[in-house]
């Protein structure tokens, strides 16, 4: 909790989870502390787009014992809810979605969780700052004039804002770990199809999975447990073998860089073994991202609700999907080679190591007002650097995490990226936590200066 | 393909297909045209004959015919 602050969302999931399971914690005090936090704190970051107390307090009162029981969890503005429909950060869904029971909802509910409020989320899902969404952007708290990341940034940012100590992503090209990294929280991409499709707008697409954002490991793990209605069972990390993929280190921020390689010096010294690993195929993770994550979807898209709101879409957007619509068949059918290409090689390489490794984002957070970052090579488009970096996780299907492990001079977050071998995503949250433990939780702990300003007045 | 030319093969290509274009949307478009498209280019240039296709593509899981065991 804050130096100064005895409000329960200063405490941590696991935390609130217990507390309201012994008793020390009125259920519904909490979630009434969370409206009037988001309520309070929400402006500068415009994380939260809606809140429905009636609604949360009727979970509330519904919900079964469960490892979440009455803790208030967030998500992201992709799933049906019984009283509302998704709208992908835009007028509407372009899939006609209307209100349900989506799985994410089903296994939040079953979990005891009560949904307390929808994230903001970058336009369509189509980038990964943040800063295109009918809702208007989405900033980090570490610097409110930058990117939350996308598309989960609302998500993300909530967490690290403290508004939430948990809210659940959806991650088709990076969309979870981008605002992770930007945000400085723990984000898992699970396992694909880990969590039933129903309910979830790009349900139909084989890049995206759901998976929980929250401000440590150990939190990922309760909140994932609840998402995939399975156990995530912890064990002791330090006999596993990390893997280094050189590829991903080129053309990175030398800050970043330098946080990164810290970060697997630590593995190391806490008892991982590190070895370099190559994988085939990497050259065209980030045009085979963009192709299959811009045009899987667009067979679902009822062509009536697009010609209704493309109005008020916004004009990169609009843009963007008709650029897309020129992409050669045939470069699209090479996509499904570079996947199988990437996916044997990633089989091959974990059968030598258990995770592999490498920064998770270029570059840190750019500004709202122009997201670009500045690399080696010169300064690009922020998607163009990211989706190098995450895109393979989607291609291949395998999970991935986010681990906070630095910040640049000018108090910005930097994050490791981890990868597991298809369905061991518990063993991504075993070296998350050996990171923690490594680096005494300085980064997991940290408070973005407009938590901390408020947390203390 | 940049500049100009993408410029006007994209304008006619949409509207072949009923889809207006204006301004805003050829700037947008080159944009993104000089940043992908020397890698699409690359894609559609790079040799897969040696890249068995997979036939039983499940994400789910790491693909049967990987050759490695765990």
């Amino acid at each position: 909790m804050n130096a100064g602050s005895d409000h329960p969302q200063d405490l941590t999931l696991r935390e609130q989870a217990r507390a309201v399971a012994a008793g020390e914690l009125d259920a519904t005090e909490l979630l009434d502390a969370t409206l009037r936090r988001i309520e309070e704190r929400d402006g500068p970051v415009n994380s939260i787009v809606d809140t429905f107390a009636s609604e949360s307090a009727r979970m509330l009162n519904e919900a079964p014992e469960g490892p979440l029981h009455g803790v208030p969890i967030a998500v992201k503005d992709m799933f049906t809810l019984p009283w509302r429909a998704p709208r992908d950060g835009a007028p509407r869904n372009l899939q006609g979605f209307g209100p349900g029971e989506s799985a994410v909802y089903r296994r939040l509910r079953d979990a005891g969780a009560v949904i307390v409020a929808v994230t903001n989320m970058h336009e369509f899902g189509a980038g990964s700052t943040g800063h295109l969404s009918v809702y208007g952007p989405c900033a980090t708290p570490w610097d409110t004039t930058r990117c939350a990341g996308g598309s989960s940034g609302g998500s993300g940012a909530a967490v690290a804002a403290r508004l939430v100590a948990g809210a659940v992503g959806t991650d088709g090209g990076g969309s979870i770990r981008y605002p992770s990294a930007y945000c400085g929280i723990t984000g898992l991409k699970l396992t694909w199809g880990t969590v039933p499709p129903d309910g979830y707008t790009h349900g139909h697409a084989s890049l995206g999975a759901p998976g929980p954002m929250c401000r440590d490991a150990a939190d990922a793990r309760l909140l994932g447990e609840a998402l995939a209605a399975r156990p995530l069972p912890e064990q002791r990390a330090t006999n596993l073998r990390v893997g280094v993929v050189r590829t991903f280190w080129e053309n990175i921020d030398p800050e970043v860089h330098e946080h990164c390689d810290l970060a697997v010096e630590r593995l190391r010294e806490s008892g991982l073994t590190v070895a370099e690993v190559e994988l085939d195929g990497t050259e065209f993770v980030r045009i085979a991202t963009v192709l299959r994550l811009g045009l899987e979807g667009d067979p679902y898209v009822k062509p009536e609700i697009w010609e209704e709101i493309q109005g008020e879409v916004s004009p990169v957007g609009r843009a963007l999907a008709k650029y897309l619509s020129l992409a050669p068949a045939t470069a699209v059918v090479r996509t499904d080679l570079v996947r199988a290409q990437l996916r044997r090689s990633l089989a091959r390489a974990f059968g030598h190591v258990d995770v592999l490794a490498w920064p998770m984002v270029p570059a840190p957070p750019p500004p709202i007002a122009d997201p670009r970052v500045q690399l080696p090579s010169g300064e690009v488009p922020a998607d163009y650097g990211n989706v190098r970096q995450g895109g393979i996780a989607n291609l291949s299907g395998v999970p991935a995490l986010s681990a906070p492990c630095g910040f640049t001079r000018t108090g910005l977050p930097i994050a490791l990226h981890l990868l597991a071998h298809w369905g061991e995503d518990e063993r991504l949250l075993d070296v998350a936590e050996l990171l923690e433990q490594a680096t005494e939780r300085r980064y997991v702990d940290a408070v973005p200066p407009l938590a901390h300003a408020t947390a203390v007045s | 393909m940049a500049g100009e030319d993408f410029r006007e093969y994209a304008r006619l290509a949409l509207l072949r297909e009923g889809i207006e274009v204006d301004d805003v949307d050829l700037a947008v478009m080159s944009v993104a045209e000089s940043v992908y498209g020397p890698e699409r280019e690359a894609l559609m240039a790079a040799d897969f004959s040696h890249v068995p296709y997979e036939h039983d593509l499940d994400p789910s899981r790491a693909p049967s015919d990987a050759g490695a065991e765990r």
